[in-house]
């Protein structure tokens, strides 16, 4: 392996290149079995590589890279001559699989070198590859190993339906089918053990490295139990390959000595088999004895590790009787536990300086040996020393690390804390600010709530105090209407009373009485009508008013007074009819008294177109004429035509007539202020009907 | 009308001539004893002054009964007019 990384060393890609033509020759410089065409470019090579070379060189190149080439297609493209190829050349399998990409990708293909060339660097120089790695390895060789015999069984089985041999080849394949089946159980049980023994190598490392702060029991008993488990699988590989082996000794005996009817290629095919199972066998054995090897040293470092714990937790024992290590909640009081770390501490120093003075020693060792030693071996040491001064630097790192660390924490915790402390003022005050104000405006809002309800209500009742108050008020006001109207009502029938009363009293005399004794003062009448009306009555007023003084004092002659009264006028004016005015002698008094005894009531009537009031001259009328139109209308009734024609008198029957005249007129106004009176009562109790 | 101030005008007429006929009554008797007087006394008892003296008495009652009612009449129209 050495050999290959001097002769390649690693300088990156530009090795593959020329892949076609540079590593096939290399390969076939290796097999003899070569085409005469690959022999002569060799030979050429030879030749010509040592010459500055022409064109030669280059022809040969091209001829040859071009042949390969044509095989290789032809090769991929008809399977028969591929398997003849495979047969003549041995290892044209895997070059086509690999120029062709059939089985794995070139990327892939380069990667797989460049990881198993890292690796094995890594192991030489490192005792322990990490985990991951060895878990790789283990898996990958399975793979490999599988795809290995898979391959060689391929063509034994091709073989046997062509033929079909006697018992002794049956046999022989049998045989052969054994020594592959234990051969593989064997290969497999040994990389089982290895990587078993590389585990627990790894678990062991990764247990002291942790439990430097806690001890893990469980991850002891793990340990263990992998140990035992490891010399389990390292027992049984031993067996699988004993028997193996014994198969396969059995085989090559059978093969060798017997004598067999089978073609010679199969017993050189089943001896070449053979011969490869062994070799993988002893492969895996080496393997594990190599796994073996590293995991001792695990192992070593591991028990070192163990006897230095023990050794403290002994010491601790003595210190502390009643104290055991594994125990969660250590009871011990201030002055053991004072002890106890000032012992801890101690202990702490001491394995520093130890430290400190291996790694010293250790540099100048290496130093030493490297000075010793010259400049032969200096990779291998160069390496040890560039990671053992690696490792410590990374152990001072940390140191650094873990005090930057805490420190760090230090000063963000004070500063969270003196942050945390504003946050928690400056919250508070916030909050108690919003509880004010929210407290402010909720009162706010409640207080308008309750006005706005109180107003509702107040309004509420207001208006229906405004109803109540209308409707008593118009209640009110129709009950005084009614009684105002009521009242007026009643006034009314009393003046009508009143009225009728003064009217009957000027209709109607007193009866018995002769029409002297019957004035009658009317002041009575007129005053009950005075008080009947109302005091704001102007026609009332006016109309008692213009009633002359003498009905109310003296009272007035009723109309039939009046009328028997007219009687004796009329005799009385007739009898002086001749008299003038200024008066007379007394003869002719004589003689007119004896002219109205001598003269007979006019028979003349009174011509109708007087009577309807058609325009008559009055002048020639006289007294006697006069005279009984007075008495024509007296005798109907008509005390005003009476008076009127009455007041046509002239002389000394005027002065005769004159009392009765005037009589009359005061009755006359006074049953006119009666009439009216009454049509005035009548038409104010017509509003009341 | 049981008053004596206010007689009815119709009435007075009558009134008046009641008066004067008792007045010419009174008149002619006392003129006649007047007269009669004057007779007997002055004039020897003869006839004329008797008949003189009513006549006298008769005049004076003329001339009274002849005043009054046209006071009557004149003072009715007057009366008239101030009703």
């Amino acid at each position: 392996m050495l050999r290959l990384t001097l002769k390649f060393p690693y300088h990156g890609l530009p090795r593959f290149q020329k892949h076609g033509s540079s590593r096939l020759l290399s390969l076939s410089s290796s097999h003899s079995q070569k085409t005469n065409l690959d022999s002569a470019s060799k030979r050429d090579r030879g030749g010509s590589s040592g010459s500055g070379g022409g064109s030669g060189i280059f022809y040969t190149i091209g001829v040859l890279s071009v042949a390969t080439g044509a095989t290789l297609v032809y090769a991929k493209y008809d399977p028969e001559f591929r398997r003849w190829l495979n047969n003549q050349v041995p290892w044209s399998e895997p070059v086509l699989e690999f120029v062709f990409q059939e089985k794995e990708d070139w990327n892939t293909v380069l990667q797989n070198i460049l990881d198993s060339v890292s690796q094995r660097t890594h192991k030489l120089i490192s005792g322990f590859s990490s985990k991951q790695e060895v878990k790789e390895t283990c898996e990958e060789e399975k793979g490999k190993k599988e795809f290995i015999l898979t391959g060689e069984r391929e063509k034994p089985a091709a073989k046997d339906p062509a033929q079909l041999p006697e018992t002794h080849p049956l046999n022989l394949v049998d045989l052969e089918k054994k020594i592959r089946e234990s051969a593989t159980i064997a290969v497999n049980s040994y990389r089982e053990a290895a990587c078993a023994v590389r585990e627990t190598g790894l678990d062991i490392l990764t247990l002291v490295e942790q439990s430097v702060q806690q001890t893990d029991e469980k991850g002891l008993q793990n340990i263990k139990a992998k140990y035992e488990r490891k010399e389990v699988l390292v027992k049984q590989a031993e067996n699988k390959a004993q028997t193996a082996i014994d198969n396969v000794t059995r085989l090559k005996e059978i093969v060798e000595t017997k004598p067999l009817d089978a073609p010679e290629n199969m017993k050189a095919s089943a001896l070449r088999n053979v011969e490869r199972v062994m070799e993988e066998i002893s492969a895996a054995k080496d393997d594990l004895e190599r796994e073996k090897k590293n995991a001792s040293m695990a192992e070593k470092y591991w028990k070192k590790v163990e006897a230095a714990r023990k050794h403290y937790i002994d010491e601790l024992l003595i210190l502390f009787p009643d104290v055991r290590l594994s125990d969660k909640d250590w009871r011990i009081n201030k002055q053991d536990l004072d002890l106890f770390i000032y012992y801890c501490f101690q202990n702490v120093l001491y394995y520093q300086k130890e430290l400190a003075k291996i790694e010293t020693l250790q540099a100048e060792k290496l130093n030493a040996a490297l000075r010793g030693s010259g400049e032969k071996v200096d990779k291998e040491l160069l390496d040890a020393t560039v990671t053992d001064a690696l490792e410590r630097q990374q152990r001072e790192l940390e140191l650094q690390f873990q005090k930057r660390i805490l420190e760090i924490q230090q000063a963000v915790d004070k500063e969270m804390r003196i942050q945390l402390k504003r946050q928690a003022e400056a919250h508070s005050d916030h909050v108690c600010d919003a509880l004010a104000m929210r407290e402010k405006e909720l009162e706010r809002k409640f207080l308008r709530q309750e006005e706005e309800k109180l107003s509702a209500e107040q309004d509420k009742f207001k208006h229906q105090l405004a109803g109540m108050i209308g409707r008593l008020q118009g209640l009110e006001s129709a009950l005084k209407a009614r009684a105002h109207i009521d009242k007026g009502a009643h006034q009314a029938q009393v003046l009508w009373s009143a009225c009728q009363a003064l009217h009957c009293a000027l209709k109607h005399s007193q009866p018995g009485m002769p029409w002297q004794e019957q004035l009658r003062p009317l002041q009575n009448e007129i005053t009950a009508v005075q008080k009947a009306a109302l005091e704001d009555d102007e026609l009332v007023n006016a109309v008692l008013g213009g009633i002359p003084a003498e009905a109310k004092t003296r009272g007035v002659f009723s109309e039939t007074a009046l009328r028997e009264r007219f009687l004796q006028v009329e005799s009385a004016a007739r009898k002086v009819a001749l008299v003038p005015s200024e008066g007379a002698s007394l003869p002719v008094y004589f003689l007119s008294y004896l002219q109205s005894a001598l003269l007979i009531k006019a028979v003349n009537p009174i011509p109708q177109s007087e009577l309807l009031n058609e325009p008559t001259s009055f002048d020639k009328l006289d007294t006697y004429d006069v005279l009984q139109r007075a008495r024509y209308w007296m005798e109907r009734g008509n005390i005003e035509q009476t008076l009127r024609y009455m007041n046509l008198l002239s002389g000394a029957s005027r002065s005769v007539a004159q009392d009765w005249m005037t009589e009359a007129r005061i009755f006359l106004e006074t049953k006119q202020a009666a009439t009216v009176l009454m049509t005035h009562a009548a038409a104010a109790g017509l509003l009341y009907v | 009308m049981a008053v004596g101030v206010n007689t009815w005008s119709e009435e007075e007429m009558g009134k008046k001539w009641d008066r004067c006929l008792t007045d010419s009554v009174f008149k002619i008797g006392g003129g006649t004893a007047v007269g009669a007087v004057f007779s007997l006394l002055f004039f020897k008892r003869r006839g004329w002054p008797i008949l003189l003296g009513a006549g006298f008495g008769l005049g004076v009652a003329y001339a009274n009964c002849e005043r009054d009612l046209n006071a009557t009449v004149s003072h009715g129209a007057t009366r008239k007019l101030a009703a």
